[in-house]
């Protein structure tokens, strides 16, 4: 059921009045015309929600950062295209949509800055004029001597890449049922989200309401991809006029309303120079990033940038790395998080560099990777940033993805087609670092992330003999809720039949102040149902023990019975023994009644997943037509639960990051309109688009799981978009044209074609 | 504000007759008026093939489509494929194969297969591909789907064939 | 998403449907298939008041082939017209392009009138109906008329109909003469299989028992602000062999002067270039049809 299809009496439709002005004082919004319009219940704007609703809050803190919060519906400004100015609650989506149009506001267009160029120009229009400037945040950092590096490196070169700004663009858009139940004082809010308990907390903050009177149910999640991670105004819109009319109130996102009215992803400019040794040893890495966040911070503040900062070296040992990092406002739709976060941009940047060194040294570009990727021997490695890779086996894990592509034949059959002429064809790598199970809360304090990583798990077993787990994380897609059955029941000794799971309903799960995201999910949840289940498991193990007479030691439990062991007439059901504890009259002494345990799993360090990408493409030199031809992936989580969800989640990320590579773009003009708000603009792949992938698996565990799981949710995404860019790059580099942005359309092959060749006549 | 209209449309083998504005669409005919949801909406322009379902024997996009234009109209939609509890082959392979992860783009994937391998049993990877290439999905990457489709084919035929145990 | 609040009628008749038309006049919208229009009515972009629903009008989507040429009624669907033995045997080429042309659901309710009288400049019907020399007819309550395809297309989304005229009728003519064997191809360039095209052309061949090109037919769509002609190239390719140096000269020829678009997905320049090798491709291919039928 998703919250679409969530039919409750009496419900009310809300619609959302969004600025046509990128940049615009608010003089006046009158709704007079518009709450006198058939079916109409109630129209809401700033003015309304002074009492009744406060900002939403940033879950990031920083020094730097600015902006710990923003307005459900801003009172004086707008600043962007789409941002919630009113809304209108009515019989009908319809008539709600009819009544918008009547509402009369009354802007003073403002001055639009719509590049972080713009942005920071001097004497720039400002967004927030408190600021003094349009930077929200920033990042400096230095790690060993990059400048004396560099002085000392046989090549040293410099480049500027280009990231597009997307939109995640889950097929089943942002939506919310508020109820208000005048009679218990309770509200009931169905939301599509990935962090129902943390909605609920924010939400309760938000209205000042009592959080224990709220209950958040996320059924059916269709995709979030990240981004239903973040509190957007209409869910406390419709929140607010439920508690106003006492009736449900319904929104759901449109289409035309995902592409401005929810955060986007991306969009960064990232100059790398890099200092290599002859050898092709990469001694030295600066990055200077530029992000373009958007209006306003949001949910998740200006993580993915510095995601990026962090991650660029990826699973290259490179001694000495400077980062300077910028993230700025614009007149756009505020940034979030979309899968990979802010690995994607590092990867398509730090990938695309290590290729042109490779140029540089007359090198192929996979030897140049295997002389720079850790070693085995030196994990766990702290990186630059402080973050502790665990375990991996990267060179292997290239040369079986070398082997698995015959990259080998990929290259020489390049070669022919070069001294033939004709489609080129493209070669790319990726080697995707992935961080995974976030995370240990203090290291989140420390990287100011204002949310716990721990994650709960209850596990029960009833009289019955069937068991119950649930846990604050939540399935949006990926199958997390048969890895917990899985990891449960492979404990237990039961049939994965005979768990259950239950998700996603804050008074039937335990509280989760992180949600699914991070790609954290099996691991997080995953061990603390483990432990969970190891310790009701002790206990059916005791009170069978001591019901059948015999030493705990001595009991085993399969198939839904407890037996004990080399008598196994000698039996219990599972359900008998849980009926015992549940009537509590013949325990042994000192155990508690009931057949239930909780863990709370707060994990010591992150995990993280390593993979190989070979992406191969073939340009058409008279179009400028990009056709992937074939895609390998030798990928390393650890412990794999259910392969064929890690292959499921690897295919999907690999066509999203296609999608990145080759098609996807919100394309905004100098006024803050968005050109590509229509999916006949914004072009998503199809089963047309896409190439053969072919998955191998190794699994070096992870030290620091104690079932030796990684996280495995984003790395397809995180390789695909660079493996394939690259691949671009290195079919039309003998052509002198050289591809260092995302999306690769034929227009942009035909532009740096053109630049190319005037510069080759010069 | 014009009038309500009665239509009257057969569903899943079932007359049903409703009241709907003009500018009511099929796809909200169905979700709302009728309380069938399975029946997606992704896009409200026909883009993503999410609302596809079947109107007098032809796929159509639910969504461009309104609901006065399907009055007299046979319907089948998601809910109708399976045989009570049994799920149509090409649910079960979809299931098997793995092919659906959020569902949400799901049923338009299964109305399509579903019509296209009734007129065509035989239709081969590159009809299929064609029929399915109006289709959006975010979640799977559409490998699963193409090897469940061609599993579902497979099954069909058997069915057809007399094969016991296998329904068409 | 929902659409503005609007009349609705369905005229039983073709005499009620130019009736109500000729009342309402620009305040009305036709509805044909609907697979423009209502992505427009749902995103707010056109708001008329009453829509004129062609569904129970008799006839309209007749098709008859007769004497090498194609005469399908307004409402015929697509996806029938692409699956028509008949149409395949007089029209080849356009089966082959119906088969570019979104994807099979939309094509199902989608009408070939709807398409030429919405006139995209980057849909393949209306270059293909250009091509082939066809006709569009319109009727009205002052009465019925028929002018040339390339006089129809006067812009993007523009055409000669008037806001009171129905689109009854279009006719595709023959290939060539019925004696001549024939060749064709259709030859496009999109960001993705069934979008709208970046560049197209359409090209037709016919050849005499001398082996000689006795006729030729070039059309670009996507490329110009309506689909157009290029009868200079055709022009060159009459009379030769088909030599290589004929075809390219001919391809070469073709895309001079054209004065390419430029949008969000290419600019001018890569359009001009796009419908220069899309041309070339589109000859070689009808060529090499041409001359291998018997």
């Amino acid at each position: 059921m998703f919250v679409a299809d969530v039919q409750r009496p009496g419900t009310l439709y809300m619609a959302v009045l969004r600025s046509r002005y990128a940049h615009a004082r608010i003089r006046g919004i009158d709704t007079a015309t518009c709450r006198a319009m058939p079916g109409v219940a109630l129209a809401l704007t700033a003015q309304d929600l002074t009492e009744l609703a406060k900002p939403l809050p940033v879950l990031r803190q920083g020094a730097r950062l600015k902006g710990r919060d923003y307005p459900v519906l801003p009172a004086d400004k707008a600043i962007y295209v789409g941002q919630p100015l009113a809304a209108v609650v009515a019989t009908s989506r319809a008539r709600a949509e009819d009544a918008l149009e009547t509402i009369a506001v009354d802007y003073e267009p403002l001055p639009v800055v719509s590049s972080v160029e713009e942005a920071l120009r001097p004497g720039a229009p400002l967004l927030h004029e408190a600021w003094g400037d349009n930077i929200a945040n920033g990042l400096t950092h230095e790690t060993g001597d990059v400048a004396g590096a560099l002085a000392e490196a046989a090549v040293v070169l410099t480049r500027e890449f280009r990231i597009g700004r997307v939109t995640a663009l889950p097929l089943e858009g942002r939506g919310v049922v508020a109820e208000y139940d005048r009679s218990t004082e309770r509200l009931t809010v169905w939301y599509s989200s990935q962090a129902p308990h943390l909605f609920r907390t924010v939400l309760a903050g938000v209205l000042g309401f009592p959080e224990g009177r709220i209950h958040v149910i996320s059924r059916d999640v269709g995709g979030g991809f990240g981004l239903k991670l973040h509190y957007h105004a209409e869910e406390v819109l419709a929140a607010v006029a439920t508690l106003r009319l006492a009736r449900p109130v319904k929104w759901i996102e449109d289409r035309l309303e995902s592409f401005i009215g929810s955060t986007q992803a991306r969009e960064q400019i990232i100059e790398l120079t890099v200092g290599a040794t002859a050898e092709g040893r990469i001694n030295a890495v600066r990055a200077k990033i530029l992000g373009d966040v958007g209006a306003h911070v949001h949910t998740k503040g200006t993580g993915p940038l510095g995601a990026t900062a962090d991650i660029m070296t990826a699973g290259y040992g490179v001694p000495n790395y400077a980062v300077d990092m910028l993230a700025v406002v614009t007149n756009k739709p505020p940034l979030g998080a979309y899968r990979g976060f802010g690995a994607p941009q590092a990867m398509l940047a730090m990938e695309g560099m290590l290729d042109r060194v490779a140029a540089e040294l007359r090198m192929d570009p996979a030897e140049l990777r295997l002389r720079n990727l850790l070693r085995p021997e030196q994990l766990p490695y702290r990186n630059p940033l402080g973050s502790l890779f665990d375990s991996g086996n990267y060179p292997e894990t290239l040369r079986r993805a070398l082997r698995l592509s015959g990259y080998d034949r990929w290259r020489a059959e390049q070669r022919e087609r070069r001294e033939k002429g004709g489609r080129l064809l493209g070669i790319g790598l990726a080697f995707p670092v992935e961080i995974g199970g976030q995370g240990p809360c203090q290291r989140l304090l420390e990287l100011q992330v204002m949310q716990g990583g721990y994650e709960t798990a209850d596990v029960r077993i009833d009289a019955s003999g069937r068991v119950t787990v649930s846990s604050g994380i939540m399935e949006i897609g990926q199958g997390v809720n048969t890895a917990l059955a899985q990891i449960c029941a492979e404990e237990l000794g039961v049939d994965v039949d005979d768990v259950d799971v239950v998700l996603g309903d804050t008074e039937r799960t335990p509280y989760s102040n992180y949600g699914t995201g991070a790609s954290r999910g099996t691991v997080t949840a995953g061990i603390a149902v483990l432990e969970a289940t190891r310790r009701v498991k002790q206990k059916v193990a005791e009170l069978a023990a001591h019901l059948l007479e015999v030493s705990p030691k001595d009991v085993e439990i399969e198939g839904r019975r407890v037996s004990v062991r080399g008598a196994a007439f000698r039996t219990l059901s599972l359900g008998a023994v849980a009926e015992e504890a549940y009537r509590g009259q013949r325990l042994p002494s000192g155990m508690e009644p009931g057949l239930q345990a909780r863990f709370v799993y707060d994990p010591e360090h992150y995990t993280y997943t390593c993979a190989a990408h070979v992406a191969v493409v073939e340009v058409d030199p008279e179009t400028w037509t990009v056709r992937p031809l074939d895609y390998f992936i030798v990928h390393d989580c650890g412990t794999v639960i259910n392969p064929r969800q890690v292959d499921g989640q690897l295919q999907g990320g690999v066509i999203g990051g296609l999608g990145e590579a080759l098609l996807e773009e919100l394309v905004y003009d100098g006024d803050g309109q968005l050109l590509t708000g229509t999916l006949m603009d914004y072009l998503l792949p199809t089963v047309n688009d896409t190439m053969p992938i072919a998955i191998e698996h190794m699994e070096t565990p992870s030290p620091f799981s104690v079932n030796g799981t990684k996280g495995a949710a984003e790395g397809g995404m995180i390789g695909g978009v660079g493996a394939i860019v690259c691949a671009v790059a290195d079919a039309v580099r003998p052509l002198g044209i050289d591809v260092r942005q995302c999306p690769v359309s034929p227009e942009i092959l035909f532009k740096l074609a053109g630049a190319a060749a005037r510069r080759e006549q010069r | 504000m014009p009038e309500r209209m009665q239509i009257a449309l057969v569903v899943n083998g079932e007359s049903r007759t409703t009241a709907v504005e003009p500018r009511d669409s099929l796809a909200d005919c169905l979700r709302e008026n009728l309380g069938l949801t399975g029946t997606h909406l992704g896009c409200e322009h026909g883009m993503c093939g999410a609302c596809t379902i079947i109107v007098d024997g032809r796929t159509a996009r639910a969504c461009l489509l309104l609901a006065v234009e399907a009055n007299g109209s046979e319907i089948t939609t998601v809910e109708g494929v399976a045989s009570g509890e049994a799920l149509h082959p090409i649910q079960q392979a979809f299931m098997e194969e793995h092919a659906l992860q959020c569902g949400f783009c799901t049923p338009g994937f299964v109305m399509t297969l579903y019509q296209l391998l009734r007129e065509r049993p035989d239709a081969d990877e590159a009809e299929i591909r064609d029929h399915l290439g109006g289709h959006l999905c975010r979640c799977t990457g559409y490998r699963n789907i193409l090897v469940a489709a061609v599993k579902a084919r497979a099954r069909l035929r058997d069915a057809r064939a007399g094969q016991p145990g296998v329904r068409a | 998403m929902k659409p503005a609040p609007f009349e609705y009628c369905a005229p039983t008749s073709l005499d009620e449907a130019i009736d109500v038309l000729a009342r309402h006049g620009d305040a009305a919208k036709v509805l044909a298939g609907g697979q423009s229009l209502v992505p427009m009515l749902n995103m707010r972009l056109v708001r008329p008041s009453v829509l004129i629903s062609l569904r129970h009008v008799p006839a309209l989507d007749d098709v008859a082939v007769t004497g090498g040429w194609a005469r399908i009624g307004g409402m015929a669907r697509q996806r029938a017209v692409e699956e028509d033995p008949a149409v395949r045997q007089v029209c080849p080429l356009l089966t082959e392009a119906l088969g570019l042309v979104a994807h099979p659901a939309i094509r199902n309710q989608g009408t070939i009138g709807g398409s030429v009288v919405h006139a995209d400049p980057a849909a393949e019907i209306p270059a293909v109906l250009v091509a082939l020399q066809g006709t569009v007819t319109l009727v009205s309550t002052r009465g019925r008329r028929t002018m040339p395809a390339d006089e129809f297309f006067r812009g993007p989304l523009t055409t000669a109909a008037e806001p009171d005229e129905l689109l009854a009728e279009v006719a595709f003519g023959p290939l060539c003469a019925p004696s001549l064997a024939s060749g064709w191809a259709v030859e496009e360039v999109s960001r993705r299989h069934g979008d709208f095209a970046l560049a197209g052309a359409v090209v037709a061949l016919a050849r005499d028992a001398d082996r000689r090109i006795a006729d030729a037919r070039i059309a670009l769509f996507g490329v110009e602000d309506r689909p157009t002609r290029r009868p200079t190239a055709e022009a060159a390719l009459r009379g030769t062999r088909g030599e290589p140096a004929a075809l390219t000269d001919a391809a070469a020829l073709a895309v001079r002067d054209v004065r390419a678009l430029e949008d969000l997905h290419a600019s001018a320049g890569l359009r001009a270039q796009l419908a220069g090798v899309l041309v070339r491709r589109a000859i070689d291919r009808a060529y090499r049809k041409v001359m291998n039928d018997a």
